[in-house]
């Protein structure tokens, strides 16, 4: 099949105002993403892993601001090509991206729908913005969705309010509003983050099936690298705003090698063996704040193969070490 | 093995609105409905479940912060027995020192307004059981064992990131030299690589100081590792209590079944698996005869529909609450993973040979 890139990061940059100050949030992210694939973002809290998500529809804080980089976005039907960054983040263009060619599901089902209207009107309400069909048509359209993620007796949820819903049939809702419109892009920002381990496993298995029938192309944002390698065709580790380590899933999670990479599936506690029952490896001190961000490489001050003279240098350079698989370290030259 | 403590029919009862207008029957969510267990001395339970299923109630009323509505919770400290559930106010007071907590959220569980050592310290004042420089001597010794360091002791909560408050709540635990620690999802508010040190120290002071915890999360894999024994709760009820590896490889409870289905694999080329549909249903009108019922993809009988099943043991040391646990073949965690011949992505993992890199790289540099 030939490879039809969707979306492509170049050296994105955001940085936080900060009392007339540019406090760098996310420090040069570059990716690809090709049509109909899934690409997990993985890394700690507070390492740029929504912000860059968010910017992708330019959805940032008034604090935030794109200082560099391109986002690039493939039409494909109309072979257009879409630079996101210069768009106007209140114009009326990147609001026919939002919710048509590019959509999101939150983690928090409960605070992203509108607690005032109806499900059915709010998933109506994304429909009828973005494709011109009658009122009548869109209900149709909503309850046929609504069955689709497996939401039982859709033609009465459709006038259901959204604290009627558990959290499970909330996200549900959502992935059928995500999808309303057949966007080329979902993203995913942690969406089974405040679900139970049955219902994740339900989710998951339908954004699965939404995945396999509309060939749809998600960006899985998680923190939990067992659902993104469940989820994901390739793998993005980021740590403080810059990625360390991309590749295929099962390449990063057979052969990681970027020290962080190794020390993040090692403190994962696993099942494989209990009766070993062996220590954790945990990554020693924590992630340093915002303001005293290391020189050189930022996991500097936690890796056990400091060099002195080369680690504190500068950041170093993404390399592909093997097909597809990119390391962001000074051990790999 | 001895016994430390023994719950008995535990039943708490939240009283939540009236059937009709007039009031004639009250209606209740039975959050801890009838439950039994024991916890050995310097073992750790695991009590695992949805959230919604009880868990955090039962661990707050064996320690009566939230009062029992029935049943018996013994304490055996030392010589004395002790029934925790019958307790006037002040005689629980002082076995409180026996008994710890350790909460969820290590943002809101310590008081922004006081500096680290003075809540390290405050349980000691408030029994009056040290002052002066035997509590400044004291406090840092539990600091120091939990990885604080002594110059922080004088800083307030809000200097500190998430792994280390829960440090800090954990030396509060211990300051009293408590036997027994209910800990309350730890480490579900961290981030994975602070996960993991905390677990190595809850381990480490189990360990040095003979500590019993009652573990409770909704993350299997931490209590796989934390717990020597796990017990599965299920609207209010135990379904299933066992030795962890029994839990998670060789279940008899259905839905022990389906929780251990639904963990994503280590590896991540297995295929997905099926996993139970539906919600767990609300504990205000839990379903007739046995609560998983109207989930259970193997009940089929009416003896499941009317008949609610008691734990009774199955096997020596496993108590399972399922009409059929005898006769149904179950599967674990592992079940695929074993049968394709992977044990654990650790086994098939390349080892890179990063020191061996890093030492290359250094002598070209000298060079």
């Amino acid at each position: 099949m030939e490879k039809k890139i969707l979306l492509q990061v170049k050296n994105l940059q955001i940085s936080w105002l900060f009392d007339k100050a540019l406090i760098p949030i996310v420090y040069g992210v570059d990716f690809n993403l090709e049509s109909g694939k899934v690409l997990g973002l993985v890394g700690e809290s507070a390492c740029g892993k929504s912000v860059t998500a968010l910017s992708l529809l330019r959805l940032l804080a008034k604090e935030l601001k794109i200082v560099n980089g391109e986002i690039l976005f493939w039409e494909h039907n109309g072979g257009e090509t879409i630079d996101i960054t210069k768009l106007e983040s209140r114009g009326k263009d990147i609001r026919k991206i939002r919710g048509g060619l590019v959509s999101m599901i939150f983690q928090e089902p409960m605070s992203s729908f509108s607690p005032l209207y109806t499900i059915g009107y709010q998933i109506m309400e994304v429909i009828l913005l973005h494709s011109e069909i009658s009122k009548k048509e869109a209900q149709e359209r909503t309850i046929e969705l609504l069955n689709k993620v497996g939401i039982a007796d859709a033609r009465n949820s459709f006038k259901s309010y959204p604290f009627e819903f558990s959290g499970g049939m909330r996200q549900r809702a959502m992935i059928a509003k995500a999808i309303s419109c057949n966007p080329s892009l979902l993203i995913a920002d942690e969406p089974t983050t405040a679900l139970d381990v049955t219902i994740q496993a339900q989710i998951l298995n339908l954004m699965r099936d939404m995945q396999h029938e509309f060939g749809t192309s998600i960006i899985f944002i998680s923190h939990d690298l067992g659902v993104v390698g469940q989820m994901a065709d390739e793998i993005a580790i980021m740590y403080m705003g810059k990625i360390i380590e991309r590749g295929p899933t099962k390449e990063i999670f057979k052969n990681p090698n970027h020290p962080y990479t190794i020390k993040l599936l090692d403190a994962i506690p696993r099942l494989g063996n209990l009766e070993a029952r062996r220590r954790l490896e945990p990554i020693r001190g924590s992630v340093p704040g915002l303001f005293n961000r290391p020189h050189g490489c930022t996991f500097n001050d936690r890796c056990d193969y400091f060099m002195s003279g080369i680690c504190g240098a500068s950041f170093p350079e993404l390399k592909e070490i093997s097909e597809n698989h990119f390391v962001a370290c000074y051990l790999y030259g | 093995m001895s016994t430390l403590i023994e719950v008995k029919d535990l039943k708490r009862y939240f009283p939540v609105g009236r059937s009709n207008f007039l009031g004639r029957h009250r209606i209740f969510l039975r959050a801890v409905d009838g439950v039994s267990f024991e916890i050995q001395k310097s073992e750790s339970l695991g009590l695992v479940g949805e959230s919604g299923s009880g868990k955090t109630t039962l661990g707050r009323t064996i320690i009566r912060l939230i009062e029992p509505t029935s049943g018996r919770i013994i304490f055996k400290n030392k010589d004395e027995t002790i029934d925790i559930a019958t307790l006037k106010h002040n005689e629980l007071r002082r076995q409180w020192r026996h008994m710890q907590m350790i909460f969820q959220d290590p943002y809101s569980s310590l008081n922004q307004r006081m500096t680290v050592k003075e809540i390290i310290g405050e349980s000691l004042i408030a029994n009056r059981l040290a002052s002066g420089d035997e509590l400044d001597e004291r406090v840092k010794n539990i600091a120091l064992l939990c990885g604080l360091k002594i110059g922080q002791l004088r800083r307030y909560p809000h200097a500190f990131s998430g792994g280390q408050r829960q440090r800090i709540a954990i030396a509060r635990a211990l300051i009293m030299h408590p036997e027994f620690i209910v800990c309350d999802e730890p480490v579900s508010a961290l981030d994975v690589s602070i996960q993991a040190q905390i677990l190595n120290l809850l381990k480490d002071l189990q360990q040095e100081l003979k500590l019993t915890y009652l573990f409770i999360a909704h993350d299997l894999g931490a209590v796989a590792y934390a717990c020597e024994r796990v017990a599965v709760m299920y609207l209010g009820r135990l379904v299933e209590v066992a030795v962890t590896e029994k839990i998670y490889y060789t279940p008899k409870h259905p839905y022990t079944e389906a929780l251990m289905s639904s963990i994503p694999p280590d590896d991540p080329g297995l295929p997905i698996k099926k996993t139970i549909t539906g919600e767990q249903p609300s504990p205000i009108n839990p379903p007739t005869g046995c609560p998983f019922h109207p989930r259970c993809k193997y009940a089929d009988d009416d003896r499941c529909r009317t008949e609610i099943p008691e734990l009774y043991e199955v096997f020596p040391g496993h108590f399972v609450s399922c009409h059929y646990a005898e006769s149904l073949v179950l599967k674990g965690a592992l079940h695929q993973e074993i049968a394709s011949g992977v044990e654990g992505a650790g086994k098939n993992r390349v080892i890179n040979d990063l020191n061996k890199r890093r030492d290359k790289i250094i002598i070209s540099q000298s060079k």
